[in-house]
């Protein structure tokens, strides 16, 4: 009886030895795959949650890109932090997936060991289903960890694809700044931009953005807080926007669409009644009549200037004198010219006469390093030796016109020497030396310097800007207009060699 | 307001990203099994 159960229990034995030789593998197989798969899957999914579908119940990131103090107000280019900041949240995001998934087999495990009636049937499984985890984890580990180097081998190429992009940009618009000769310089504060700052377009929205150039905050558009979307370069538009200067303590409005075209700075200077004010007023006027003769285009390039120089032509036209111009600091007057062979944009400074005597108000004047080309201007009635050798009667006519300024080398002397101090190579710079009133005192042909020279007794004045300057031309001007609307001839003579260093080509003949 | 504007600006990006990733993990696969 007893060989019976001895060979009933080996028996059983060998049944249960062959139960544990398949069902702990078996079990262990499935395990290991669930989890090697499972977790790559877990991972892909939880990248597929962050980039993708973003549902409601995704987390919030953990980490997430602050803009630093005083940085523009807009969002930060995907590559420029928040990519890295999606991968970690994935990675989270995949992270509590996966412990879901271990959690649940190992409750399975758990409960493989805990059923009483069933215990030698189960148990199997469960030590199969440890087995399996633990390797099936740990290649499944393995596996979602180069599928995050991947992701990250994503961010990472096309960070740097952005960023090359984006110098490159920027290059570009430089490089195309520098061939069109563009140097934006601010009419209110003097300072050269280098790129002007811009308010959002958008509706209701005042942010102003200080560097719109490709970086941190985009590289072709960027967006502002607000949702607007905004170009980054010149070259894709950005002058369209509101533009400002971007040095602080200024960051006055900059109508004139700064960056489209080059700028040309040109400074007035000279004695107070000289006759500044009134030459700039009929070069202005000058411009409109070949505007209104289709011969170019002239407009005023910002609302200030239209509403200071909108009288020009009334004024010139009636002869009456202008006011006296404030010794505040000036504010450019600017032109946009449109011409065949491109624009330009003409920034005028007319500054007080009384700016120009002494050393402290002339350094004020910041705009003087900013121009190549300089118009100085000299009433010749001002000028002692000039006066005393016209008739009695014609110096009654005249004294009521007569600037009672000191003489003309003062100005001159003083400005000359402010211009070389703040760093401007005058054998790079031009001179326009120009005589006004050739109305009232006629113009008697012949060499302009000589007559300066000889009835002026300016000899000092035209040996110094002769030697000093590259290149120095003598004119007389007459700034009035004849009742035909016609500007006195000189004036365009006195413009066409003054822009012609900028490649401007005004109507008429060259000089 | 802002969250809203990067949720818009960044989905293009992402969903950029999620396809180059996945296109390359296709591809890894793929070489492994080929290989």
């Amino acid at each position: 009886m007893w060989i019976l159960y001895a060979l009933g229990f080996l028996l059983l034995a060998a049944l249960y030895l062959g139960y544990l030789t398949i069902t702990i593998p078996a079990s262990a197989a499935i395990a290991c795959a669930i989890y090697a798969v499972g977790i790559p899957v877990a991972y892909v999914m939880g990248l597929g949650k962050v980039l993708a579908t973003r549902p409601r119940s995704l987390p919030e990131p953990r980490r997430w890109p602050k803009l630093p103090e005083g940085a523009d107000p807009a969002v930060f280019q995907y590559f420029y932090g928040p990519a890295v900041a999606d991968a970690d949240h994935a990675s989270r995001v995949a992270y509590s997936t996966c412990r879901e998934l271990v959690e649940r087999g190992a409750e399975l495990i758990r409960e493989s060991f805990d059923q009483d009636n069933a215990i030698w049937f189960s148990a199997p499984l469960g030590v199969g289903g440890v087995i399996g985890l633990a390797v099936g984890a740990a290649a499944g580990a393995v596996i979602a960890a180069v599928f995050a180097l991947i992701h990250l081998l994503v961010v990472g190429v096309s960070a740097v694809v952005v960023r090359v992009a984006g110098t490159m940009l920027r290059v570009a618009d430089s490089a195309m700044l520098r061939i069109k000769n563009v140097r934006m310089v601010c009419p209110h504060c003097y300072e050269r931009v280098a790129y002007p700052a811009y308010d959002c377009p958008g509706e209701d929205c005042t942010r102003r953005h200080r560097d719109v150039r490709p970086g941190r905050f985009g590289i072709l558009r960027r967006r502002c807080q607000c949702g607007t979307p905004m170009n980054t370069l010149l070259l894709f538009g950005s002058s369209r926007m509101a533009a400002f200067c971007p040095h602080p303590g200024c960051e006055r409005s900059l109508e004139h669409r700064p960056g489209e075209a080059p700028e040309i700075v040109l400074p007035f200077f000279g004695a107070t009644g000289a006759g500044k004010t009134r030459l700039l007023f009929s070069m202005v006027t000058q411009l409109h009549v070949w505007s209104d003769q289709k011969q170019l285009t002239a407009e005023f390039g910002d609302s200030s200037t239209a509403r200071e120089l909108d009288v020009a032509d009334r004024l010139l036209r009636s002869g009456t004198s202008t006011i006296g111009t404030s010794v505040e600091l000036p504010r450019a007057h600017v032109i946009r010219l449109i011409l065949k062979k491109g624009t330009r944009i003409l920034q005028m400074y007319d500054a007080a006469g009384e700016r120009f005597y002494n050393t402290d108000r002339t350094q004020e004047l910041g705009y003087l390093n900013k121009a190549r080309t300089f118009i100085l201007v000299i009433d010749p009635l001002s000028v002692e030796a000039f006066w005393q050798q016209l008739p009695a009667s014609k110096q009654a006519e005249l004294s009521s016109l007569r600037s009672a300024a000191p003489s003309p080398d003062l100005a001159y002397q003083q400005t000359h020497q402010q211009i070389e101090a703040m760093g401007v190579q005058l054998r790079k710079a031009r001179l326009a030396v120009v005589f006004s009133r050739a109305d009232l005192i006629g113009s008697p042909g012949g060499d302009v310097a000589e007559w300066a020279r000889s009835e002026l007794g300016l000899g000092n004045l035209v040996r110094s800007a002769t030697q000093n300057f590259k290149e120095a031309h003598y004119f007389r001007t007459a700034a009035v207009m004849d009742s035909g609307g016609l500007v006195h001839e000189s004036i365009a003579v006195l413009m066409r060699w003054v822009l012609a260093r900028d490649g401007v080509e005004l109507p008429g003949a060259v000089p | 307001m802002t969250d809203a504007v990067e949720e818009r600006s960044y989905r293009g990006f992402r969903r950029y990203v999620f396809a180059a990733t996945i296109i390359a993990i296709a591809a890894l696969l793929t070489w492994l099994f080929l290989a």
